[in-house]
């Protein structure tokens, strides 16, 4: 998308009106981390992968030491 | 009686709870030294002495009665200013809530109360907390205790500049990109960034919730363990702390690293650091050694990639926040900011998900390439020597830009990862103001990095270190 593109799809989707600098500053960075995560996407995210979740891996990662601790607090007693 | 500001805060706390000192005293001799010191270095919204009075009363009552204290009984504290209490207003550094009165109470506010801590009042941050440096438009730069034509970093500037000038001996700050470590690193404390979801939100002013943590500054790894045993811990008011196990923050600070690895990642994290920052990290590592720690060389993923999943997940999720206000409100916002906000409006949603998608198998993938064999990675916290407020706000907007953005070079993929992470004070640049390392572990490592943060403290001491000015009171 061009810059003015940009600006009039803030300016619909969100009601702001973007000053020629700020769309120029917004399509630049919009338009680099667009290009980046869409690439990154493209290499890694995998259809079925699961679980996808940042919690779900915190909660693999928690009962993991849980189940460590009873079994280390079990093999002192 | 006076003196008690070199005490660290589990000194105060044993203080008052041998009876060696009196809550009353401690919170009169942080209030007087929040009065004085506090508007030099620009770092109090508000002080409320009648609370902080009468809930050091009741401690000492209590204590007389012999009754059981909390961990923290007696200590003053005070905190950023984006924590809500109900009545006291929070202005999150912005214009638009300058007037703000919650009608909640934060969790993390209630655990302290509960541990008898004192809260002096609330602190300096930058607007909406969207600043490394501490710069703030409407309320003023916050200041370095350690030379003011220096910022004390941001955003939680007042909670850094505060235990830098020993005027608490802890703070709360909140992290989204690095605004606990920033502060701390640039004023020589000790700031810890918790683990995403180990420490309750509810009641805190929002900047990207996916990235998130509140957390201490503090002058020691020892003093933020403490605050740590306080403020941890599953929160039904916050679905993200559910699967937080209990972890053991304070008996694992024994001095000693022996069977303990840490990674030293080259690449991207040793290449955009400058010569005179890697000598001090090099000089940290040694100290590491010397109480037993095992290094090894890792090298990190693309971190091209997990920048860009993070400034994604965070400019999306301000700019939802904001947006109403950035259409009604766009006046009340500093340029600065509003610049910062409103690329998140021009990012499709499918973006956004995918980078939530790829959050926990990009964790992963740099858990395993970073850290990999080891329990934790040795990073700076910083990449350069800390910045001139002239540096960070005189000049064109790209240079401004690239200075700013860089102080975030090595803190802000961190938050994407949902990892916890120490920074901690190893020295000063020749600018004089300080350096620091940070210590990042995998979820829930917290305790192994706090045992690796008081090691190195109990064989350096630029943690004990006091910036001009900030000794006794005349």
């Amino acid at each position: 998308m061009t810059q003015d593109d940009i600006a009039a799809c803030v300016s619909a989707d969100n009601g702001i009106t973007l000053t020629e600098t700020e769309a120029r500053a917004v399509s630049a960075l919009a338009g680099d981390l667009n290009a980046r995560v869409a690439a990154g996407a493209d290499q890694r995210l995998a259809f079925d992968a699961a679980p996808w979740s940042f919690s779900t891996l915190c909660a693999e990662i928690a009962a993991a030491l849980t189940t460590s601790e009873k079994t280390n607090s079990g093999a002192g007693e | 009686m006076s003196g008690f500001f070199t005490l660290g805060l589990v000194e105060m706390a044993d203080a008052v709870a041998d009876g060696s000192v009196s809550s009353e005293a401690l919170a009169e001799e942080a209030l007087k030294r929040l009065e004085t010191l506090g508007p030099r270095y620009n770092a109090v919204m508000q002080i409320e002495p009648e609370r902080a009075r009468e809930a050091a009363r009741g401690i000492d009552l209590a204590r007389a009665r012999g009754e059981k204290l909390g961990p923290l009984a007696g200590v003053p504290l005070a905190h950023k200013d984006l924590l809500y209490r109900v009545g006291r207003v929070a202005t999150g550094g912005s214009l638009i809530r300058k007037d703000f009165v919650p009608d909640v109470t934060a969790s993390v506010l209630e655990r302290l109360d509960a541990s008898g801590a004192l809260d002096l009042g609330s602190l300096h941050l930058a607007e909406f907390a969207l600043s490394p440096t501490g710069f703030n438009i409407h309320y003023g730069h916050g200041l370095s205790p350690w030379n003011t034509a220096y910022g004390a970093g941001g955003s939680s500037s007042g909670s850094g500049a505060v235990v830098a000038a020993r005027i608490v001996p802890g703070a709360l700050g909140s992290d989204t990109g690095g605004s606990i470590r920033h502060p701390s690193a640039m004023c020589g404390v000790t700031g810890l960034k918790p683990t995403h979801g180990l420490v309750p939100l509810y009641g805190a002013m929002p900047l990207a919730p996916s990235l998130d943590s509140i957390g201490p500054l503090t002058r020691t790894a020892r003093d933020a363990a403490r605050m740590m045993t306080v403020l941890a811990g599953t929160d039904p008011r916050d679905a993200a702390t559910l699967p937080a196990p209990r972890l053991d923050f304070e008996g694992g600070l024994k001095g000693d690293l022996k069977g303990l690895t840490i990674a030293v990642p080259s690449g991207y994290y040793r290449e955009l650091a400058t010569p005179e920052i890697a000598a001090l990290m090099d000089d940290s590592r040694a100290v590491l050694k010397e109480a037993g720690a095992r290094l090894i060389e890792t090298s990190p993923p693309d971190m091209a990639l997990v920048n860009a999943l993070m400034q994604v997940v965070m400019l999306v999720e301000i700019s939802t926040l904001h947006r109403r206000w950035l259409t009604e409100r766009p006046q009340d916002y500093s340029p600065q900011v509003r610049a910062r906000m409103l690329p998140g409006l021009a990012l499709p949603a499918t973006r956004y998900a995918e980078a939530l998608m790829m959050r926990a198998s990009v964790t992963r993938e740099w858990l395993a390439a970073t850290i990999g064999g080891a329990d934790m990675a040795h990073i700076p916290t910083l990449p350069v020597p800390v910045p001139s407020i002239a540096e960070t706000t005189a000049g064109p907007p790209e240079d401004i830009a690239a200075v700013v953005g860089r102080l975030a070079a090595f803190t802000r993929g961190i938050n994407y990862l949902g990892l916890p992470s120490l920074s901690v004070p190893c020295g000063f640049t020749a600018n004089g103001l300080p350096a620091a390392f940070q210590l990042v572990g995998r979820p829930y490592a917290e305790p192994g990095l706090l045992k690796a943060g008081d090691a190195y403290q109990r064989r350096t001491d630029f943690h004990t270190l006091l910036p001009p000015g900030c000794g006794p009171l005349a």
